[in-house]
This record gives C-alpha cells, sequence and structure tokens, in this order.
C-alpha cells in the first residue's frame, strides 16, 4: 500500500518533469504568442483553450511545470541549505546551541508562513530567485526541527561514541557519521518541503505577489483565469488541477519514504 | 440449589481443536494447533508453557478478541455455557452476542496492569463502566459497586482509590482494580494471563491470594496462564503444559510435581529456583537449552526433540507424537513416556 | 501550580512579542525605505520628503521610533492608513470580526470532521477510501483552487449559491450563511488534511495500547472502544493543532478571503501589502506574533488542563 503510494508519487513526478524539460518539443504553441482567439473553450486546436489574450492554454500550463519545479526544488534546496546545518548542530552539541535554536525554531514553525513569505517579498521585491530564497527562508524551520531530532537518535548510537573516542571534530563526526543516517529521512522531508514550497508560491502568486509576468506561473494563470471564470473556467481549473497534481506527487513520495 | 456438587462436574467452558494461524505471506504461522481442555465451576487451570508456546492465543481466542480475518485462521470450538444455561460456540457468536459474554460470562485479567487501564478515566469510572456494560444501573449506583467491589478486595482507602487515576496507583495496585473490574459482573470464568509476571514478588503472592480467596467465595472457574510452575502449586487443579502451539501434558496439579510424564515439563521443573535449604547459586538453574522453535519453522516429529535429553532417532525426529495417557488423569506427548517416566506399565 | 506555570510561560511570551515586534518594525523601516518617500512617490523631491518625515517623526532614531510606536499601540493606536487616511485601529476592528467567524467555523468544523470520520470504526471498510481521499484533496490543492472550484460548481454552473462577498449578520442571517458556506469549506478542507494526518497517525498508536483490549474485554463495542476509549487518548494533538491554527488564523484566511472578497484581516493584509501601506502591515503584523505567541500559550496549557498525568503530577 505504502509502496504503491510511492510509487504512484513518483511516476507523476516524472511526468511533471519530463514536461517541464520537454516543454518545447511537446507543447503545441509558444506560450507567450497571443491571437486574436482569446478566451476560447477547449477545441480540436486549443486543447483547454485560449486565455483573453488568445493564447494557447495547454502551452502555458505545460511551460509553467518548468517554473512550479525550479521554484519548488529551489526552495527546498535553500530550505535544506539553511535548516540541515542548524539542525545537526544543534542536535549534535546540544547545551546552550540547542537551547538557542530550539525555541528560535519552534517560534518560525508557528508562525503562519504565507504571511512571513508576503511580508519578505514586499521588501525585496518579486522575481524568481527572491521567491527561491523568500520561500527557502520561512521553511527551513521545519527541516530543521526534523534534522535536530534524527540527530539526536542517531547520536545515541555507540558508533558515534566509537568516534567520539577516536577523537573525531564535531564537523567530521556530523559529516562522517551523522548526516548518512539522516539523509534518508531528511531526503523525504525534501519531497514533502517542495510540495509546500509549490502550495506557497503559487498562493503568492494568486494573491499577485508571485513571479511577474510573462512567465508562465500556474499560480498566475489561476488568478487572471479567476476573472473569467463565467466565461472559460478551464482557464483557471486546468493550472489549478496542475498545481495539485504536482504537490500530490510530491506528497506521496515524501511521505511514503518515512 | 441442591444437587450443586453434580453440577460441579459438568464444565462450563468445553474447548475443543482449537486452531489459530495465522498467515504472513505465502506461510501460514500456526500459533495454537489443535488444543483442547474443558473447566468445571470451581476449578484453576493451568496453562503453563514459554513464551511463544500459544498460551496467550489461546486465552484470547476463548475470550473472543482474535478476530478472523485474511490472514487469522480460528477453527475449532470454544463451547461456553452461558449464565442463561445456553450453551453457545464463543467463535461463531455474532459480535453483539460475543460483546454480552465479554466481561460478563468471561472476564480477563492481563499480564500489563501498567498500560491495562485507560490513563484518561478515574479508576471509578473505569470499573462503574464494566459494571454498566451488563447491568442496567445508574451512573451513582455503578460507582458504589465500584467501591463494593474495591473493599471485597481489600484496596485500602477504596473512596480515594475510585477517584484516582491509573498513573498513581502502584502495578499492585492497577492490578487489583483490574480484579474489580473482572469480577464486577460476576462472571463464572475468569482468564488471567501472566497477570503476576510484571509485579514483584510479595505482590504476586498478595494477588494469587486474593484470586484464591475471590474463588472460593463465588465459586468462579479459572484459567491461569503463566509460565512460572512455582504460581501454578498455589492456584492450580490441574495443569496443561503447552509447547510451540500444542499441549504436550495434561496432569493434575499433585501429579505434576510427583511426576511429570513429559521431558520438557521436568525440564521446566528443573529450572524452578529453589528456595531451599542448600541455597543452590543461582547459576545451578537448570535452564533448557535451546528456545522454542518460531511457529512458522516446526522441527519435524516431536517439537521438542531439538532441545530433549532423551532424544532418540528416527524415533523423536520421525512421527509426531500423539496425547496418550500414562496414568489415570494425566495424559503426555511423547514417544518416550515408558521409558523415561515413573509410570508402572 | 498552575498560576506558577501560567506566569513562566508568560515570562517568555512577552519578551517574545517584544523581539518579534521590534524585528518586523525595524525590518519594514529600513528596508522599504522612509515612508515618507513612499507617501509622496518615488519622483518626490528631497526637501519634501525631509520635511514630511519631520512632521510624523520619521527623522528620529529607529529606537525611538519603535517604543513610540510600540506605547500607542499598546492603547490601540496604530496611526492612520497611508492609502485610506482612515484609522488604522478602526480598520481592523472591522475586518476583525469576519476573519474570527470563518477561522472559527473552519477550524471547528474541519477538527471535528477529521475526529469523527477518522474514528468511526466502519471507517476501516467503507468511509475509508473516501476519508483518505478528502485527506490528500486537502494536502495536495491549494485553497484557492478549492474555492475556485467551489464557485465554479456551486455559483456558476449550479447556481446555488452567491459566488462571493461578504453580508453582515445585521441583514439577514440566512443571507449571512449562504455567503459564509463556501469559505467556510474551502479554509476547513486544508485543515481537515492536516487534522486528520495528525490524528490518525495517533489513533493507530491509541490502538496498540493494553487498554484497547481491556474495553474490549469488558464488553466494549467497537463503537465505544473508537469513542471512548481511543478517541481521548488520540485527540490532544488535534487540539493543540487545531489552537496553533486558531494563532496562524490571519495567515490561513489570507488565501480564502481574497478568493471570496470577503473584508476581513487577510484582505486586508493583501491589500496593505500591495499598497506598501506600512502602518496597517505592521499593526497586523504585531497581531500576527501576539495572536500565534497567545495561542501557544493557551493550548500548552488546555494541554497540561486535558492530560491528567500531567493535571495531578
Amino acid at each position: 500500500m505504502i509502496r504503491a503510494a510511492a510509487r504512484i508519487g513518483l511516476a507523476i513526478v516524472l511526468l511533471v518533469a519530463a514536461c517541464a524539460i520537454l516543454a518545447p518539443a511537446i507543447a503545441p504553441y509558444d506560450p507567450a504568442r497571443s491571437s486574436l482567439d482569446s478566451l476560447q473553450g477547449p477545441s480540436a486546436a486549443h486543447w483547454l483553450g485560449t486565455d483573453e489574450l488568445g493564447r494557447d492554454m495547454l502551452s502555458r500550463v505545460i511551460y509553467g511545470a518548468r517554473t512550479s519545479l525550479l521554484v519548488g526544488a529551489g526552495a527546498a534546496f535553500v530550505s535544506l541549505l539553511i535548516g540541515a546545518p542548524v539542525g545537526l548542530f544543534a542536535g549534535y552539541l546540544g547545551g546552550g546551541a540547542d537551547r538557542l535554536a530550539v525555541p528560535v525554531i519552534d517560534l518560525f514553525i508557528a508562525m503562519p508562513g504565507l504571511v512571513l513569505a508576503l511580508i519578505i517579498t514586499v521588501m525585496v521585491g518579486p522575481s524568481l530567485p527572491n521567491l527561491v530564497i523568500v520561500l527557502g527562508l520561512v521553511m527551513w524551520p521545519s527541516v530543521a526541527r526534523l534534522v535536530r531530532g534524527q540527530t539526536l537518535a542517531v547520536r545515541e548510537m555507540a558508533f558515534i561514541e566509537a568516534a567520539v573516542v577516536a577523537g573525531g571534530s564535531a564537523g567530521w563526526i556530523i559529516r562522517r557519521h551523522i548526516w548518512p543516517n539522516v539523509a534518508r529521512v531528511v531526503a523525504a522531508q525534501f519531497a514533502l518541503t517542495v510540495s509546500l514550497a509549490i502550495i506557497t508560491s503559487a498562493s503568492l502568486s494568486f494573491l499577485g505577489l508571485g513571479i511577474p509576468p510573462p512567465t508562465p506561473d500556474w499560480g498566475s494563470m489561476v488568478r487572471s483565469g479567476y476573472d473569467y471564470i463565467g466565461v472559460n473556467p478551464v482557464m483557471s481549473l486546468a493550472p489549478g488541477a496542475a498545481i495539485a497534481f504536482t504537490v500530490l506527487g510530491f506528497y506521496l513520495l515524501g511521505s511514503s519514504v518515512e | 440449589m441442591t444437587g450443586s456438587t453434580e453440577r460441579r462436574s459438568e464444565p462450563i467452558l468445553a474447548v475443543e481443536e482449537l486452531e489459530v494461524g495465522f498467515s504472513v505471506g505465502d506461510r501460514t504461522i500456526r500459533a495454537v494447533n489443535g488444543v483442547s481442555f474443558s473447566i468445571a465451576p470451581s476449578e484453576a487451570l493451568a496453562i503453563v508453557g514459554e513464551s511463544g508456546s500459544g498460551k496467550s492465543t489461546t486465552g484470547l481466542a476463548v475470550m473472543g478478541l482474535i478476530q478472523r480475518t485474511k490472514q487469522v485462521h480460528i477453527s475449532g470450538q470454544v463451547r461456553l455455557k452461558s449464565k442463561t444455561g445456553r450453551v453457545c460456540d464463543v467463535l461463531e457468536l455474532p459480535a453483539r452476542a460475543l460483546r454480552q459474554v465479554r466481561g460478563n460470562d468471561i472476564a480477563m485479567i492481563f499480564q500489563e496492569p501498567m498500560s491495562s487501564l485507560n490513563p484518561v478515566y478515574s479508576i471509578g469510572s473505569q470499573i462503574a463502566e464494566a459494571v454498566a456494560l451488563h447491568r442496567r444501573m445508574s451512573r451513582a449506583d455503578s460507582l458504589a459497586r465500584a467501591l463494593e467491589l474495591l473493599e471485597q478486595l481489600s484496596v485500602p482507602n477504596p473512596d480515594k482509590c475510585l477517584v484516582s487515576y491509573p498513573h498513581q496507583l502502584s502495578g499492585g495496585m492497577r492490578q487489583r482494580v483490574m480484579i474489580a473490574m473482572a469480577l464486577s459482573c460476576e462472571p463464572r470464568l475468569l482468564i488471567a494471563d501472566e497477570p503476576t509476571t510484571a509485579l514483584d514478588v510479595t505482590v504476586q503472592a498478595q494477588i494469587i491470594e486474593l484470586l484464591k480467596q475471590v474463588q472460593a467465595q463465588t465459586g468462579m472457574a479459572i484459567i491461569f496462564i503463566t509460565h512460572n510452575l512455582g504460581i501454578v502449586s498455589e492456584i492450580a487443579h490441574r495443569t496443561l503444559v503447552m509447547y510451540a502451539g500444542e499441549v504436550v501434558e495434561s496432569v493434575s496439579a499433585a501429579e505434576l510435581f510427583e511426576r511429570p510424564g513429559m521431558p520438557y515439563t521436568a525440564a521446566l521443573l528443573q529450572s524452578l529456583p529453589r528456595i531451599a535449604a542448600d541455597r543452590a547459586p543461582a547459576t545451578k538453574l537448570a535452564a533448557i537449552p535451546g528456545s522454542v522453535p518460531s511457529a512458522g519453522a516446526l522441527p519435524t516429529g516431536c517439537r521438542f526433540h531439538p532441545r530433549c535429553a532423551h532424544f532418540l532417532a528416527k524415533t523423536c525426529d520421525a512421527a509426531r507424537p500423539m496425547l496418550e495417557a500414562c496414568a489415570p488423569g494425566h495424559w503426555v506427548r511423547c514417544h518416550r513416556w515408558r521409558d523415561i517416566g515413573d509410570f508402572a506399565a | 501550580m498552575m498560576l506558577r506555570l501560567v506566569g513562566q510561560r508568560l515570562l517568555y511570551a512577552i519578551p517574545t512579542v517584544f523581539v518579534l515586534t521590534a524585528l518586523l518594525f525595524f525590518s519594514v523601516t529600513t528596508i522599504l525605505g522612509s515612508p515618507a518617500s513612499m507617501m509622496l512617490g518615488e519622483d518626490a523631491s528631497p526637501q519634501a520628503i525631509a520635511e514630511l518625515n519631520a512632521q510624523y517623526g520619521f527623522d528620529r532614531p529607529a529606537l525611538e521610533q519603535y517604543v513610540d510606536w510600540l506605547g500607542r499601540a499598546m492603547h490601540a493606536d496604530f496611526g492612520r492608513s497611508f492609502t485610506t487616511r482612515e484609522p488604522v485601529a478602526s480598520a481592523i476592528a472591522a475586518a476583525l470580526p469576519v476573519t474570527l467567524e470563518l477561522a472559527v467555523l473552519s477550524i471547528a468544523l474541519a477538527a471535528l470532521a477529521a475526529v469523527t470520520l477518522n474514528s468511526l470504526p466502519t471507517a476501516r471498510r467503507v468511509i475509508r477510501p473516501l476519508v483518505v481521499g478528502a485527506n490528500l484533496v486537502g494536502i495536495a490543492m491549494p485553497n484557492f483552487v478549492i474555492g475556485i472550484a467551489l464557485i465554479f460548481a456551486f455559483s456558476v454552473s449550479l447556481r446555488w449559491l452567491p459566488s462571493t462577498g461578504w453580508v453582515p449578520w445585521s441583514q439577514g442571517l440566512s443571507t449571512h450563511v449562504r455567503h459564509l458556506v463556501m469559505p467556510v469549506l474551502t479554509l476547513s478542507a486544508y485543515y481537515f488534511g492536516a487534522f486528520s494526518l495528525v490524528y490518525r497517525a495517533e489513533l493507530r498508536e491509541a490502538y496498540r495500547r493494553f487498554y484497547i483490549r481491556t474495553a474490549r474485554a469488558k464488553g466494549a463495542s467497537e463503537t465505544r472502544v473508537a469513542f471512548k476509549h481511543a478517541l481521548p487518548n488520540a485527540v490532544l494533538p488535534v487540539i493543540t493543532f487545531a489552537g496553533l491554527s486558531m494563532g496562524q488564523l490571519i495567515g490561513g484566511a489570507v488565501v480564502t478571503e481574497t478568493v471570496f472578497s470577503m473584508p476581513g484581516m487577510g484582505r486586508l493584509f493583501v491589500g496593505a501589502i500591495a499598497g506598501r501601506d506600512f502602518p496597517v502591515m505592521l499593526a497586523i503584523g504585531m497581531l500576527v506574533v501576539f495572536g500565534v505567541v497567545i495561542m501557544n500559550l493557551i493550548t500548552d496549557l488546555l494541554y497540561r488542563l486535558v492530560n491528567p498525568q500531567i493535571r495531578l503530577g
């Protein structure tokens, strides 16, 4: 059952990744090319219809996979880059370092991530690299908490004591002995973080603080399609479904590795 | 009523050819294998065996606490004479009727007094629940009954105990509470699954004494599941020795210690620590070499043969021995009982 | 003992609020540039900016400004909005009840549904696939997608419910409720998924405990075992989670309020962000911090109150 879920998740992720990589080959139109056939429903020429500027929705949804994966994976990577060292050192060193890190981690986890992301985004300005960093900044505490917990568990194992007795430095022990044992869980958390990052970045886009146009972005597509929901519902529902599909893939993959 | 002595001999529970198997992958692990026994009112039957012998599974199956699923196979009969006088097969009862049997006709206490009580409810409300499930009673009346039970079991400060929570009580007290709960509806059969294993020695003795008293007062039958033959000598009238899922010996308590028929039983007896005058050091415990085979990989022939001191090649590992009567009221499952036991031919 | 605990927690909570609001204040004021340049636009002459800064006291040292701002905030004076010139406090007073109602209803509905549906013993066979499906929808579908899908189904296609807007109680209860149905469903979908996830894990744990076997041995029905014996032992983390979610209510409501054009805190905040309306942003930011810290405190205390093992030591 669990392995089946993981397989489905992996299949979804691979499919979305394939769309992102092969976008120029499989997209029927240039996603930025507008035409006079605006706001059309699904047809043989445009399977998902066209948007208010007459751009082909299918092509835009396919290209949107690029942005989503880039932001999702990038943000998860940034959160790992901050969260993993904090968690490793807090968990391994314990004592003062731990007492300092844990309340900070807990506090940031308790903060509503979207509000935090909105505030930081408005300060630094919305752009793709900024978005990746902002989301990474918002999400690192959960990674840190998980890594800390895992590190605490691994630290108690006998081989760590042996390494300490052998005179290894903290950095060396963490790199050689703790990290390899924590990495598996972190990998699962990475997939979950990607799914969360995709949702949050889509929400930011929907609120108007996402990646600026004309980059095809699912959240912004839903936002503009929402204005025309009475005319062409596919325009908002198709990119919405694409977000849900991708998030589901990463979620299934991440939640079943544990 | 008249004629109660005759009724005594009539069993209230008869288990026949009980089989419990668990499917794991494409294999079936046979945890309980053709177990049969019966028990009459006022009787105390001990089921003895090492862990993995199937003794606890037998107890749970009698209680209807093992559910048939795709992976769990149960067959045989567990015939119970209920309070109403009707005889039913516990294994075939529909859910609703089974619930009326549990706690009412058969009650059970467990090895783990620490975790067998629900941490979020007070002792009083947990005992009262057991009462209210089978008796039409107001909350106040069932709480009064709970208090009465605690008093009967000589719990110190029963009023205080009633309003305490499980974590505030010692292990011995919790087991008393479990017993109170089990006795609340005056069951005719109590299954006690290693009720004293988790307790220290003095408390063990108190609990055993308590169960004996209750039995004398109520005429309840007790099935005592244990690995400790010392406890058997204190309470049981009859003993069933189980090994690797099957009954290997069935014997009266007196004869068990006099002349065990099965080498396994004899070995168990020898491993008993004797607090005798010679003060033998603990290292002299004659532990049985090896361990109970896993129910998934049983040896051929006699299941005990790999560990047996009296093993005879081509006999013991060839055919599976039957349960044979070696003396009146004494059955044993051993190819060599005539050669090794103290039985007149 | 309880009082000492409250005191102890407050001792942590109060400095947390100060540190976080200060952090918020300094980052917003320094990074966004001076409020005056924002009010006058980027083309304004340096002279005009300096004049306005002096007029509002923006030229003073940052710490002095923060202390001043905090002092006024303590008296519910958050200044005036840059865009509407309305007092921030009255804007918040109008928006807060909308968000509060939305969040309380959604979180309560989600917690109730998650605990009940996942507890049902028959759920293992019949309802379970549906519950798992609903969980996945709640987790994988962003709020705005759920909201838009609901609008498409119930407003555009079926024309059963009004698509957007919000109507106060005073204009009729039924209209009020009809406008609230879809937002509450949307927001609770997310919480339902999250609560179910937590509750199911706890429930699995609870069912492994021996007191479940004891309850069955007493003759309790599976429904009774589930609701009376397993539920109370598994529900605490859901209560905690629900409490913490209440602390984050503004964050949770931002997207839902935007989709359904509800005049609540979330939309006020998004508007302030879009218009770089610095006093409104700061005020809401402070409320968020305050809400999180307070709800953490309350949840922690509630947790101890419910659990007899902690309550009675």
